[in-house]
């Protein structure tokens, strides 16, 4: 498995056949720099209204684009990290059915916020690739439902509070998302009807192990006792001051929500 | 101008359907009222002069600490708030980066804390990124004015443009304001465009495609990349300045291009309306924006826009602080 952010495309190309050797995929975080330089929020109305420095979606979709076509080119096996904008789950579900071998994957906050939290300047929701239109969030969800999005993920980017509480273009990009990764999904997805709960728990747990290769995410005789038991009816308030991780750079803070985790065992032990 | 009295007395100038301010900062003009947005006007009006060396010095502020936090460079805009605090007689504070812990490392959140520890209840922000003052009237008490957060909002700029045109024609509503220039990167474009907008005036921004923004249509205004076809319907134009300091590279080919289509000329203004009122928020680059004859001239009203400016800011300064002290005393 290789992640990386190389925009040479002759040296990405080899790396996609090399990965063949191994069965496993080219991982990119797909981001063209120069686009994106100096970039704090995406870039559309919002960014223009706020006057913030853009992230436009096409700086993600032409690296997915290219990856794709790379990928197409050798036969390798693709993976797009975290995507974000509309443009690129399309680009995505075309190659598919051209039989490209891509899969992807999206956080739970591209499927759930929008670039209109930004309103608040409140680095709590600035991240890389940054939140965009409600039509991109709608695009997510179109692509989980029709399988176009395999996975879905956190991208869980722990920040101290005095590195976050800064002028918007200083703070660093990334929220965190363990804790709140299933109310989040749970609010998103299998309360509005768009995911049944065996969809939701195959893009949590048997997708992602399948995309890395490993042996995980089933309850199969002789699998590692990798489990955890879900209680989807408590309800709760997201309050940060209490997550068991450090940081508090949330976006969900004070959302009333529904599920939560209930015991956890890890290697056959209850944590 | 001639509507103010002799005697300016703001208890009795207070017009019955006038609302009460309520705001404890000032950010922007996009969360402001129509009404709101009146009732500065209307105060500034109070504190026009003719001649600002006449202003008498009053005593509303006495006892209050104004703080200037300019973290970005600015002539006119920080003499403006500097010199309409000292008119209403408070004390004043001149913080410059240059000279303080934040070569040291010290966040700008705990330089402002520190500023209002020393008793500052009202703290004047100049920052080039966007949202910088918001972020400071969250973590502090004290009233927070905005005096330009990047290219966001420069909300007292836009108050005094306002206040230039209804002086000078009378009204907003049904007024046709060209912006022309550098939208993208300016703060005044956006105050404006919410102000005017809010007053009911038609705005019609102008400039290069690449420094107008395609989406700022959604606001509610009119684009054209052609000043001489809108010159023709403006009854003002707001000349806005090239930021050079913010943009990436690139933009447009050359000044001289830039002046040649966008430049306020003697030979351009004959094709404009006859009484055409001409606003430049400076400074200006004379020679691109604008020749000197044009900014010197008869149409031009860029010294009434900074007398303005001191009236608009001893009105914000008053508002705010008559509010906190009304504040204070229904806890109390």
């Amino acid at each position: 498995m290789m992640v990386h952010r190389s925009s040479v495309p002759r040296l990405c190309a080899a790396r996609s056949n090399n990965c063949l050797m191994f069965d496993k995929p080219v991982m990119n975080h797909c981001e063209d720099l120069e686009l994106t330089k100096g970039g704090v929020m995406h870039e559309g109305f919002e960014s223009m209204r706020l006057g913030l420095r853009g992230l436009p979606a096409a700086a993600e979709e032409i690296m997915v684009y290219r990856d794709l076509a790379l990928a197409e080119l050798t036969g390798g096996r693709l993976h797009v990290l975290h995507v974000s904008s509309a443009g690129s789950v399309e680009l995505i579900r075309q190659a598919r059915k051209r039989g490209v071998n891509v899969t992807a994957e999206v956080c739970t906050h591209h499927f759930t916020l929008t670039d209109e939290c930004l309103r608040s300047f409140d680095s709590n929701f600035k991240m890389y690739p940054p939140l965009r239109t409600r039509d991109d969030v709608q695009a997510m969800i179109e692509g989980l439902k029709d399988g176009t999005i395999d996975a879905i993920v956190t991208d869980h980017a722990p920040h101290a509070p005095e590195k976050k509480m800064r002028e918007l273009d200083q703070a660093p990009n990334g929220v965190i998302g363990l804790e709140t990764l299933l109310p989040i999904c749970i609010h998103s997805l299998i309360e509005p009807g768009h995911l049944t709960w065996p969809q939701l728990i195959e893009k949590l747990t048997i997708n992602p192990a399948r995309i890395l290769g490993i042996d995980r995410g089933t309850l199969k005789p002789g699998a590692d006792a990798d489990v955890t038991i879900i209680d989807p009816n408590v309800e709760w308030t997201i309050d940060p001051e209490k997550f068991r991780s450090k940081s508090r750079n949330c976006p969900f803070a004070n959302w009333k929500v529904r599920g939560r985790a209930d015991t956890v065992i890890v290697g056959g032990v209850i944590r | 101008m001639q509507n103010v009295p002799e005697e300016p007395n703001l208890t009795t100038a207070t017009k019955p359907e006038q609302i009460i301010w309520t705001k404890r900062d000032l950010l922007d003009l996009e969360n402001l009222s129509r009404e709101e947005i009146e009732l500065i006007l209307d105060r500034a009006e109070d504190f026009v002069k003719d001649d600002p060396r006449h202003q008498e010095k009053r005593s509303d502020l006495k006892g209050i600490v104004v703080a200037n936090l300019f973290f970005e460079p600015s002539t006119r805009t920080r003499t403006s708030f500097g010199l309409a605090a000292k008119r209403l007689s408070a004390d004043t504070i001149d913080f410059t980066p240059s000279s303080s812990s934040l070569i040291k490392g010290e966040s700008f959140i705990d330089t402002a804390k520190n500023i209002q520890a020393m008793g500052a209840d009202v703290m004047v922000v100049r920052h080039a990124v966007p949202g910088a003052p918001h972020l400071l009237a969250e973590h502090l008490h004290c009233a927070i004015i905005n005096a330009g957060d990047g290219a966001h909002e420069h909300p007292t700029q836009g108050l005094l443009d306002i206040l230039t045109i209804r002086q000078r024609l009378g009204r907003v509503e049904g007024l046709t304001v060209g912006l022309v220039g550098d939208i993208a990167h300016s703060r005044v474009a956006r105050s404006n465009i919410h102000g005017l907008l809010k007053l009911g005036a038609k705005v019609i921004v102008c400039g290069p495609p690449t420094l107008v923004p395609r989406s700022i249509s959604r606001l509610g205004v009119e684009i054209s990349y052609h000043l001489d076809d809108i010159l023709p319907h403006c009854d003002v134009v707001n000349i806005l300045r090239i930021q050079f300091e913010r943009q990436r590279h690139g933009l447009f080919p050359s000044v001289h291009e830039y002046a040649m289509l966008f430049g306020m000329n003697g030979e351009r203004l004959r094709r404009a309306k006859p009484d055409i009122l001409l606003l430049a928020p400076g400074p200006i680059n004379r020679g691109v924006e604008v020749t000197p004859e044009v900014a010197d001239g008869p149409h031009s009203a860029i010294l009434q826009q900074v007398t303005n400016g001191l009236a608009v800011r001893m009105a914000v300064l008053k508002l705010l602080c008559n509010r906190s002290e009304s504040a204070q005393g229904a806890h109390g």
